[in-house]
């Protein structure tokens, strides 16, 4: 695929992913990444999703408060770094009374920062996920955290991840893992949306970004 | 036929404006007017004025037929029924053409909406010419009411008739009356700030339900079966044996002695009660009963040790259900509310962590007649709470599907009741309420600083979820919303207050009923303001909890306009029956049988064996008409020529014609212009009583003359009509499109929503472009 060809697929990935539209709110409801009923729009700021998520309960991350912001149409939401410490529980998901999603509306306004050029800094481990879903057809843990997970649970997680294929025929469940025809399924299917000249072109917008923050950081230093 | 010569009246209002505004009324005048066809017009045809020019006009020039142009006929159509009967005139001799709601309000385009109007006039104008006199179906109204339900609502509502003269039958499910009311212990009131005793108040209540001479009791009854219509209901009531006969001294030696202990739901399910007892000591009826599931004699074992210390031998193994039958000509729905089971929000640890209770449960114990009798305990070691938690909206104002989303609207007030209370008699107990919204509406707001001026606290956010610790100690969490802090509170005890459900006794008996519930599972009323305590159907009232959720004192205040709505029906001693119902001609009849197939039972066969209509129960919907092979039925009224008489009249070259059920399909038409919304001036409408009546003849003679496309609306399946029409309607919906063969491609069918009045818009205007590109 030519460069062009990609940028064009990344064009058509962006109208749908985080259209244009005169309002973040209108761009969250109109986002495929929401769900149709997503009720933004009815946030009553209770703060159930805020008093329910596990990263507000360690960071500065405030998912009311990015709803507020994004209700509010404050386009500076996107440059929060706080945005970057939600990891998907879902709980604000389940427990919102307004049938409103903080977590999915998160991932639309990252998308218009990485979009921005903006938080490019934070994707590189995620970039583990989408070489894993290449590689082997299914997500795994990125490195990085691998060692947090040693801190965290000692090596009661290295004994699960060892025993995982006993504890889930225990379970009645298959062995994890898709097989290697599977895998070539999987592999068109993310080459056929696009997929990887997205992740292609999200590591070079990274690298980019990287280099000119190294000479930048040269010159703050030199004035200083 | 001489009929078409008779002296016309056409009457047209110009709404103050909301009409003539937008119709030039003048040349809609000049272009109807005939020798034998008279056109007025008026300011408010509404008012006195505009009804004493259509009485004077008819006298004067001798009119035997009359149109009138005005707003929708669902508005004034019995008034000016009533008006044009009041000189002589026979009611089938009207028709009313709907330039208000579907011509001046959805067509803002002058020179459109003034051809229209014409043509609508004129349509009506060729159907009037067609009609028949019908004879008005009078039926004398049964004087008894029934009142089902013995909550405060229902105690109100009969002790309300009663002493309007009224004799009513008041039913209740459980052995005594009294319901939620009885439960609570204290209440709140909006012009004091201290709180009430509930017992206090509703007790006399109670008591003069049991000795009023107007007022027949029935308890530990259900309502099996309802028949018949408005004025005329049979009600079939199932009567459970409570095996203590009504001679019972309620001296309690019997309780003394039982030796089964039973769970008590009347107290949280404490296991505190006898096999046989009473609910509690201020029950009416003052009568025992057995728990039939527990007791040693009824479960096939030997005991019967009550019968034997029982002075007036009032005990009563052998005592079956008795099934009676009940008359009435009205009936009161009081079936009140459910509290939301709070064990659906697992988060919240109700049903698994012994301290959580709910708002009820907090009432009961707080109860001086409750499980602890009155004292503050919390369940698991029963010592005094030093911290107690409220959480407020458990199951209310959620979208969740394990939730409701409307406003329970007592519990604000419920929480902030028991806070008060704790607080004078505890003052060593924290009461923090965590809440989304104060809702303390009106003169509550008092009751509300007050308890602040008590130190209660409040914390606004809706927590996330309550755990418990070593010792049940729990742990609420939430974000404090105002101050943007995450919160971990501790708790000995967490009260949830729960939300205001629809009780399963209403949904029961809205179903027996055939009433329209609204989409929350309330007892839907049939104007929110001018007929707040009437039910879909005529005849069935509504009040308290069982119509929506509200507050003792609210519900008090609803109960007494039920009974006066009820007393004004019941004491007209007559009723006017829609003369628009099924006819059957004998002559075409060949006894098929097919037409017994009606779902509201209305038709049977007479004691000469001939197919028999009963004006009671039909409600003209055109079923049989449908069903019947030989077209021997019909619904007065609305016959083949008639319609075509009046598709005659309003069809142009070009425009859609829209056959419209009269119920749910034509209010959802209306509310098109009630909502300022618009659709193209080409679409013609035509009300029926269903679309099962309309035929092929219609059909094609709307094509011949230019129709671009024929659609028939229906009333939605969850509608008590269609319910049973909307499968027929469909069918014969496909038989049309296909005795059409090609045409039948431009005939359509949808079914209708009232608050979905957008979407027949759309579709509306969608048939005249689609067409337009063909």
């Amino acid at each position: 695929m030519t460069d062009m060809m990609a940028d064009e697929m990344i064009d058509t990935l962006s109208e749908y992913d985080t259209p244009i539209c005169d309002t973040l709110a209108e761009t969250v409801k109109k986002s495929l990444r929401t769900s149709d009923t997503i009720g933004i729009d009815r946030c009553m700021q209770c703060g159930a999703c805020t008093a329910s998520c596990p990263a507000a309960r360690f960071t500065d991350y405030n998912p009311r408060k990015i709803i507020k912001r994004v209700m509010e149409n404050d386009i500076s939401v996107i440059e929060d770094e706080s945005i970057w410490n939600c990891f998907y529980c879902y709980t604000c998901h389940l427990r919102c009374p307004r049938n409103n999603s903080p977590t999915q509306v998160v991932q639309v306004v990252r998308q218009m920062a990485i979009n921005k050029g903006i938080g490019l800094d934070k994707l590189e481990v995620l970039f583990e996920y989408g070489d894993a879903f290449a590689e082997l057809g299914v997500s795994k843990i990125p490195d990085l955290y691998v060692g947090q997970m040693e801190d965290d649970f000692d090596m009661r997680w290295h004994e699960f991840k060892n025993n995982l294929d006993s504890v889930r025929s225990e379970l009645g469940l298959g062995t994890v893992g898709v097989k290697d025809t599977g895998r070539g399924e999987i592999r068109a299917i993310l080459a056929g949306i696009g997929f990887f000249d997205r992740q292609e072109k999200m590591k070079q917008m990274a690298e980019a970004e990287l280099n000119t923050s190294d000479e930048k950081g040269g010159i703050t230093n030199e004035t200083n | 036929m001489s009929l078409s010569n008779g002296q016309i009246g056409v009457f047209i209002c110009h709404c103050g404006g909301n009409i003539s505004d937008v119709v030039d009324i003048q040349s809609v005048k000049q272009e109807i007017e005939l020798d034998n066809i008279s056109v007025f017009d008026c300011e408010y045809l509404c008012s006195n004025i505009g009804q004493d020019l259509i009485r004077k006009s008819i006298d004067k020039h001798s009119l035997d037929k009359i149109v009138i142009g005005a707003c929708t006929p669902v508005k004034h159509e019995k008034l000016f029924l009533k008006c044009i009967e009041d000189v002589g005139l026979n009611a089938s001799m009207l028709e009313i053409a709907n330039l208000r709601e579907q011509c001046s309000w959805v067509h803002p385009d002058n020179l459109a909406a003034t051809n229209k109007s014409i043509s609508l006039l004129i349509g009506k104008i060729k159907r009037v010419q067609l009609a028949l006199p019908l004879t008005p179906i009078q039926v004398s109204i049964n004087p008894n009411a029934m009142v089902i339900g013995g909550g405060i609502a229902g105690i109100n509502s009969a002790l309300n008739l009663a002493n309007n003269g009224i004799h009513t039958y008041l039913i209740e499910k459980d052995v005594t009356i009294g319901g939620n009311a009885a439960k609570i212990g204290k209440i709140f009131s909006p012009e004091k700030l201290a709180e009430e005793c509930a017992m206090c108040s509703l007790s006399p209540l109670m008591n003069e339900i049991g000795t009023h001479p107007n007022i027949t009791l029935l308890t530990y009854a259900e309502v099996e079966n309802v028949s018949g219509s408005a004025g005329d209901f049979k009600v079939n009531i199932r009567k459970k044996p409570r095996y203590v006969k009504d001679n019972c001294m309620a001296c309690g030696r019997c309780s003394e002695v039982c030796p089964v202990y039973v769970e008590n739901d009347f107290n949280c399910g404490v296991k505190d009660k006898k096999a046989i007892s009473m609910r509690f000591a201020q029950s009416v009826p003052q009568v025992y009963s057995i728990d039939s599931d527990h007791c040693i004699e009824l479960t096939g074992g030997e005991c019967g040790i009550c019968r034997n210390v029982c002075k007036v031998d009032a005990i009563d193994f052998e005592q079956r259900e008795e099934n009676i039958e009940l008359d009435v000509g009205a009936i009161i729905v009081a079936t009140g509310f459910d509290e939301y089971d709070a064990s659906k929000k697992p988060q919240y640890g109700y049903g698994i962590f012994e301290n959580i209770v709910t708002q009820m449960d907090l009432a009961r114990i707080l109860g001086v007649n409750g499980p602890t009798l009155g004292k503050l305990a919390r369940p698991s070691d029963n010592s005094v709470p030093k911290n107690i938690v409220m959480i407020q909206c458990v199951g209310s104002r959620d979208e969740d599907k394990s939730g409701n989303r409307y406003c329970s609207r007592y519990c604000c007030m419920a929480a902030l009741k028991h806070a008060s209370l704790i607080a004078k008699k505890y003052p060593d107990t924290n009461v923090t309420i965590c809440y989304i919204d104060i809702r303390a509406f009106g003169l509550y707001e008092n009751y509300y600083r007050a308890v602040q001026d008590m130190g209660i606290s409040f914390v606004r956010g809706r927590p996330a979820e309550v755990i418990q610790k070593a010792n049940h100690s729990l742990v609420v969490k939430v974000e404090d919303t105002l101050t943007q802090e995450l919160k971990e509170m501790p708790a000995d005890m967490v009260v949830l207050s729960s939300a205001m459900e629809a009780s399963s006794g209403t949904k029961q008996i809205a179903n027996i009923l055939n009433v329209t519930l609204s989409e929350d599972g309330f007892v839907k009323e049939k104007h929110s303001k001018l007929k707040s305590v009437d039910t879909s159907r005529d005849g069935i009232f509504v009040c308290g909890t069982a119509q929506s959720p509200k507050d003792v004192t609210d519900t008090i205040t609803q109960s007494g306009l039920a009974a006066a709505r009820t007393s004004a029906f019941i004491l007209d001693k007559e009723i006017r029956l829609d003369p628009q119902i099924a006819q059957i001609d004998h002559s075409l009849c060949n006894n098929c049988d097919e037409c017994f197939k009606c779902p509201f039972g209305g038709i049977s066969k007479d004691v000469s064996g001939k197919v028999s209509i009963n004006p009671l129960v039909c409600n003209g919907c055109g079923y049989c008409a449908k069903l019947c092979s030989k077209s021997a039925i019909s619904i007065t009224g609305y016959k083949e020529e008639q319609i075509i008489a009046e598709i005659d009249g309003v069809i142009e070259k070009g425009d859609v014609l829209a056959f419209l059920s009269r119920g749910i399909p034509y209010a959802t038409a209306d509310n098109i212009g009630n909502s300022v919304a618009q659709y193209p001036a080409n679409v013609k409408i035509v009300r029926v009583p269903t679309t099962t009546i309309v035929t092929q003849a219609m059909i094609e003679y709307a094509f011949e003359h230019g129709s671009r496309a024929v659609l028939m609306v229906e009333e939605p399946t969850d509608n008590s009509i269609g319910a049973f029409i909307y499968p027929l309607a469909f069918e014969n919906f496909k038989d049309l499109k296909n005795e059409l063969g090609e045409t039948g491609a431009k005939l359509h069918f949808k079914k209708a929503y009232i608050p979905h009045y957008r979407g027949l818009a759309e579709i509306f205007t969608y048939l005249t472009e689609m067409e337009d590109e063909k």
